[in-house]
């Protein structure tokens, strides 16, 4: 087990509901993952008689997710102010719940690069009102260590750009934020492709990581899934069990003590 | 009458009226959604007592998919 926020949990998998081919994938994947964090979003209404069909869509959808009975993150996606994110996020308590938002200020269309200066005063607004604020954050030591300050006990540095599966760009930057700030949960958020990027964070001692569009989009959602929660389970135990350290010069693992004659000069 | 936005579109109402008559008067229905009006939150608890004027924007979200 372990601590997220004010929650004891199992899995260090955290999962986005969007993307899936159908419904009933999204349920059956989230189920096979093991995840016990779902994220969901706020979005407008559609308005009037024609629109019938979208609302129920969406109102379809938060019952099916209701039914599994998982712990909910919102989040502020698509908000480019800190206006915007502070309105979504007390919207979303309402809504959904819980104090709980994954923070999203976005700084640039092209790559969905978080807005550091933003995000920093939009956390400092909402932990002033009693949310549990998730950045979703770059991977900047400074910004990492000034989100902290504002209150943050929990830091979402991306991996790569949301949804381009290119894994951890930048291995010695969430190193370095991981050795710099101890006490703190640490989430590698977005741009995993692969079970081995999840397992490689988790090696690192990241508590956990939260992806969508690896699962969603992959040929066999389900089955990537349960390869995620494998792939988790395998980096965390390697964590704890203590690495060996890396190395330039070899040396051999068989015993040379009783070596035969011929492998003496 | 007065002529506001709702979610984009250009919607009428009567003077007067409050969030509870736009939800009456619009059927939003009985699914969850949170409202904000012009960029700013507007808890539940404050429907009734929260009037509408003319030019006002009204944003009202419902849970959707997200990542």
């Amino acid at each position: 087990m372990w601590q997220l926020a004010n929650k004891q949990l199992s899995s260090r998998l955290l999962i986005g509901s969007a993307l899936y081919p159908s419904p009933d994938i999204m349920q059956k994947a989230i189920t096979a993952s093991g995840s016990e964090v779902v994220t969901v979003s706020l979005r407008r209404q559609n308005v009037g008689s024609a629109n019938g069909a979208a609302n129920e869509g969406g109102h379809d959808f938060w019952q099916l997710l209701q039914q599994l009975n998982l712990n909910i993150l919102p989040n502020t996606a698509g908000c480019h102010s800190v206006k915007e994110a502070i309105t979504t996020a007390q919207m979303a308590r309402e809504v959904f719940g819980t104090n709980w938002i994954k923070l999203e200020v976005i700084g640039d269309e092209y790559n969905l690069q978080p807005d550091p200066f933003a995000l920093l005063e939009a956390t400092k607004e909402l932990v002033s009102q009693g949310f549990e604020v998730f950045p979703y954050c770059t991977d900047d030591l400074v910004l990492c260590q000034k989100l902290v300050e504002a209150g943050c006990k929990i830091l979402m540095p991306w991996g790569s750009p949301i949804g381009t599966g290119k894994g951890l760009l930048n291995p010695y930057a969430l190193k370095n934020i991981r050795e710099r700030l101890p006490d703190i949960t640490l989430i590698v958020d977005a741009g995993i492709g692969l079970p081995s990027h999840a397992t490689q964070a988790l090696e690192m001692g990241y508590d956990g990581v939260l992806l969508n569009t690896a699962v969603a989009q992959a040929a066999d959602p389900i089955k990537m899934a349960e390869a995620f929660k494998h792939a988790l389970l395998a980096g965390r135990e390697g964590f704890e069990a203590g690495a060996i350290k890396e190395r330039n010069l070899a040396k051999p693992s068989t015993p040379t003590i009783g070596t035969p004659f011929w492998h003496q000069s | 009458m007065i002529t506001l936005q709702l979610n984009g579109e250009n919607k009428t109402l009567h003077v007067g009226s409050s969030i509870v008559d736009a939800i009456n008067d619009w059927q939003l229905g009985e699914q969850s959604f949170a409202i904000a009006l012009n960029e700013e939150f507007i808890p539940k608890s404050s429907y009734s007592t929260t009037s509408l004027q003319d030019g006002d924007r009204i944003e009202v979200l419902i849970p959707m998919q997200g990542g």
